[in-house]
């Protein structure tokens, strides 16, 4: 009962990770039907940003968080206006301004290969490392604030996208942009809100799994691909979906690690996503989404 | 002024025969003098900003040492030694084609490089082909040295012989219940099978071994698992951040038994990131502290890279010039040069290698010797060559590792 117990707060907590960058990309996938390759790189600035603001400028933590924010923003902006928007003019289909995404992923990766360097370092953490005992359990409240910020995270979504007047203007842009702007919805403003508001997202996570993983520029790519596995087996359209995706793809993990071998988690798990899409192919709660819609 | 001018046109017109003679021999030897006035060219290939960026970086820094104290000294036959270095980012590719590059548009007489495996393994093809020797570095695979490549040797130790010695260790130190901790990436799950086989031979049993996926943030259904099995010590096949994970979840867990981790916790990525829970953790390494000679090297790093603790990755980079630079002093090389051959340099530059294989190099106990031969492309021996190191203040230092009471129950 105990070995169950701490396999589904690993899971809860991984997958808290992997909803989040989710979440992320769905978000920006809702507003435009475009995949944001260069999603994990928010993420990646998000941490490299912590050594910057904590460790080299020795900013008091509030101020060093506000300022990653504003690197994440910043750089979700120069994505906007610097790919999406040159693309989208030019009449350039999803999947080129996908592709126009991963050039950005590579290109952010090589400038910060230039400030901070190729090696793996360490991040400062917000909350303590020390072990905290939930019963049985074991913990760390750096490792409890993944999972608060992510619940908290999805209600703040979920209270913008289906309680607010501008959210019916993201959900109306997500599926049809072009009646929206007939409608009087500025699409290019509800766009350009997906990407600031997914990157901050994404800033957050950096600021929560840096201290766990250690910050590398290259880290971004397999945050990228987990995030991306969790929107295909939740449901890409929707954010929540997307979430869901990640936290039971981080069970399946932690189940296969707890009673066999990481070793076989991939294979396991794209499987079983492989398995629910042949029946869902818009992913486990896509259809419900579609209908909220 | 006349008299000059009209003197020098007649001098080149009708030499006398001093002039003659001298002009002769100038002509005949600039078949050797074409080479003798360029510098001798050496690669150096390897990850140095990638994920194993650590390594790469500290086997080019004692690289360049020993090409700098040969040049320094004059050079090999007054001829100056110059390093093209490429940066293969992890990337097997890229690393590839910078092998062909050095070994075709650089006329280099030997590439040096390769820690991560995947890259170093993706050289050896290339030695082969452009039939140009290739010192690989630190990758452990086992396999890449089983069936010689002509051209290709690997001066670090390989994976099953950091797992003898972690076994032999594990044995010597009367540990009875093993617990086994690897990522899933090749290095790990390869180190992880390689221990347990050696844990066999010594008759020490694993009670447990537990794999985990590097990029997770919690890793407590494993070390819950470890720590169910209640082992006597525990060893750890990480990469750097993920090992700096084990280690801090093994703290928050209170499991504080002995722990061995493997080479990677010579980098300081894994101990900064693990900072005092990787305090006590015993490391195989190469380099004896206790040699003048290599106390003397790390000297000289430190003198012109700052400091670095003493790991077998700048001694790698060191050993791998100065074996080279051995080779490139030989009779056979220098005639093959002095006739612009560079193929049968190259050729001649790994008969030499082999010739010369019991090199004593810094890695290993003092008097051990490289042990290249014409079927053994493999350097290290088996003996004599590990040391083991214990981290200290922190995560900061690495120290001569106290033995007396790394004991079950310690």
């Amino acid at each position: 009962m105990e070995q169950i117990g701490v396999i589904l707060l690993a899971g809860l907590t991984n997958g808290s990770v992997y909803g989040l960058v989710g979440l992320s990309i769905s978000l920006i996938y809702g507003t435009n039907r475009v995949i944001n390759f260069a999603q994990g790189e928010f993420v990646m600035l998000g941490v490299m940003s912590a050594i910057l603001f904590m460790v080299t400028l020795h900013l008091p933590t509030w101020a060093a968080i506000g300022a990653i924010l504003v690197v994440v923003v910043l750089a979700a902006l120069i994505l906007e206006l610097g790919v999406y928007q040159p693309l989208m003019r030019r009449g350039a289909a999803p999947l080129t301004i996908m592709i126009g995404t991963l050039a950005a992923a590579i290109i952010a990766t090589g400038i910060a290969l230039l400030i901070w360097g190729p090696l793996q370092l360490a991040v400062p953490n917000v909350f303590s490392l020390q072990a905290l005992n939930l019963g049985p359990l074991m913990t760390n409240p750096q490792q409890l604030a993944i999972i608060g910020v992510f619940a908290g995270l999805l209600l703040l979504t979920w209270y913008l996208m289906y309680r607010t007047s501008f959210g019916l203007c993201i959900r109306a842009t997500g599926v049809n942009p072009r009646i929206a702007s007939l409608m009087g919805i500025r699409a290019d403003r509800v766009v350009r809100f997906g990407f600031v508001f997914s990157a901050l997202i994404s800033g957050v996570v950096g600021i929560l799994i840096g201290p766990l993983l250690g910050g590398q520029v290259g880290m971004g790519v397999t945050l990228t691909v987990k995030g991306f596995m969790a929107a295909i087996l939740g449901g890409l359209g929707s954010p929540f979906a997307a979430a869901a995706g990640g936290v039971m793809i981080a069970v399946v993990e932690a189940l296969v690690a707890g009673y066999g071998s990481s070793l076989y988690a991939e294979p396991i798990i794209f499987s079983l996503i492989l398995a629910i899409l042949f029946f869902r192919p818009y992913g486990l709660l896509g259809d419900f989404e579609a209908g909220r819609r | 002024m006349n008299k000059t001018i009209n003197e020098d046109p007649a001098v080149v017109r009708n030499p006398s025969p001093t002039w003659r003679a001298i002009l002769l021999c100038a002509l005949a030897s600039m078949g050797s003098a074409a080479w003798a006035g360029q510098p001798l060219k050496v690669c150096y290939v390897d990850d140095r900003s990638g994920v194993a960026a650590d390594t790469g970086i500290q086997s080019f820094n004692g690289f360049q040492i020993a090409v700098s104290e040969i040049n320094d000294a004059g050079g090999i036959n007054g001829q100056k030694v110059d390093v093209v270095s490429y940066d293969g980012k992890t990337d097997p590719q890229l690393t590839a084609t910078f092998a062909s590059r050095c070994a075709e548009d650089d006329g280099a007489l030997a590439i040096v490089g390769g820690n991560p495996a995947a890259p170093a393994a993706a050289m050896i093809p290339i030695a082969s082909e452009y039939e140009i020797p290739y010192l690989m570095l630190s990758a452990g695979t086992d396999n890449l040295t089983d069936m010689p490549a002509p051209f290709h040797f690997r001066v670090g130790p390989r994976n099953s012989q950091d797992a003898a010695a972690i076994a032999e260790l594990v044995a010597r130190q009367g540990f009875k219940r093993v617990a086994l901790i690897n990522n899933s990436l090749p290095f790990g799950t390869d180190s992880a099978h390689a221990t347990e086989v050696a844990l066999k031979t010594s008759g020490v049993p694993v009670v447990i071994q537990q794999t985990y996926d590097i990029n997770a943030t919690d890793l407590s259904p494993q070390i819950s698992r470890l720590r169910s099995a209640n082992p006597d010590v525990i060893v750890v096949f990480p990469y750097a951040a993920d090992g700096a994970r084990v280690l801090r979840t093994l703290q928050q867990q209170g499991m504080s038994l002995p722990r061995i981790v493997a080479r990677s916790a010579l980098l300081n990525t894994l101990r900064e990131l693990a900072g005092d829970a990787s305090d006590g953790v015993l490391v195989p390494n190469t380099v004896d502290m206790q040699r003048p000679d290599v106390k003397k090297f790390f000297d000289s790093y430190k003198a012109r890279f700052g400091e670095a603790q003493p790991t077998m990755y700048p001694v790698l980079g060191y050993d791998a010039a100065k074996m080279f630079l051995q080779a490139l002093a030989e009779p056979a090389v220098q005639k093959a040069l002095a006739a612009n051959e560079l193929a049968d340099a190259r050729v001649a530059i790994r008969d030499a290698l082999i010739r010369n294989g019991n090199y004593q190099g810094l890695q290993g106990h003092a008097g051990a010797t490289y042990q290249f031969g014409h079927e053994r492309h493999h350097g290290p021996p088996d003996q004599n060559w590990f040391v083991f190191v214990e981290v200290a203040d922190k995560g900061k230092h690495l120290v001569a590792a106290d033995l007396a009471t790394f004991k079950p129950g310690s």
